[in-house]
């Protein structure tokens, strides 16, 4: 079995992703907590979609990564639009599953699977990152 | 038959057909990423030493791209999980 390290520009933006959601994250909570809605599935719905957002934020990066260094642009076309198909089929379990066991606030979940792009456009309007 | 039931039952099939219109939108990001990986590579070819960067760019570029697609997820999994319109009738 091959073990591939990933490459530090993944990680580092990986991390910075992860610093934005959770500081998105603590300002969901606290606006919760401020109408009176903090209830642990809620917390415990929030954790599992800001979970899942960072982790397909950096299956995302490795995707890339591979496409790029297949060479072949149609090889490399295929490979990222099967990435995204597997990543939208587990972010569609993950919600779905939120929804539908009962100690899992659905709302949060899906609520936090956006940080990530919130992040990124904080990051944009700082001018930390150029896309 | 009770009006109300019927009027339920044409809400809850439309809900289910809008949330999967609202699906299609999911195949414009993979249809984008998959162009824009193309392009990254003949950049790439062009000009190897920008490898990095282009690939930074590209990822987070992607990332972007792809949140028009967790729009119509969110959306679908909205109309099916938490209809609003099931509580008009």
């Amino acid at each position: 079995m091959r073990h591939e390290q990933p490459p530090s520009d993944i990680i580092r933006e990986t991390r910075r992703i992860a610093v934005g959601t959770a500081l998105c994250l603590g300002c969901m909570f606290a606006v919760s907590a401020l109408i009176g809605r903090l209830t642990p599935a809620f917390v415990l719905g929030g954790l599992v979609g800001s979970a899942y957002a960072v982790l397909n934020f950096y299956l995302l990066g490795r995707g890339v990564q591979r496409a790029l260094d297949s060479g072949d642009e149609q090889m490399a076309r295929s490979s990222l639009r099967a990435s995204y198909s597997m990543r939208m089929v587990g972010m569609l379990i993950v919600a779905v599953l939120a929804f539908v066991l009962p100690f899992v606030e659905g709302i949060a979940c899906l609520i936090a699977l956006v940080f990530p792009r919130i992040t990124i456009f904080v990051l944009q309007l700082t001018g930390k990152v150029k896309t | 038959m009770d009006t109300s039931i019927l009027a339920k039952a044409i809400v809850c099939g439309c809900s289910a057909l809008g949330a999967g219109v609202s699906m299609i939108g999911g195949l414009g990001p993979g249809i984008g990423e998959g162009y824009a990986v193309g392009k990254a590579l003949e950049s790439i070819a062009r000009q190897p030493e920008l490898k990095g960067t282009i690939t930074t760019t590209m990822f987070m570029g992607c990332a972007v791209a792809e949140t028009t697609g967790l729009y119509s997820l969110i959306i679908a999994l909205l109309l099916l999980f938490v209809n609003p319109f099931t509580g008009l009738f």
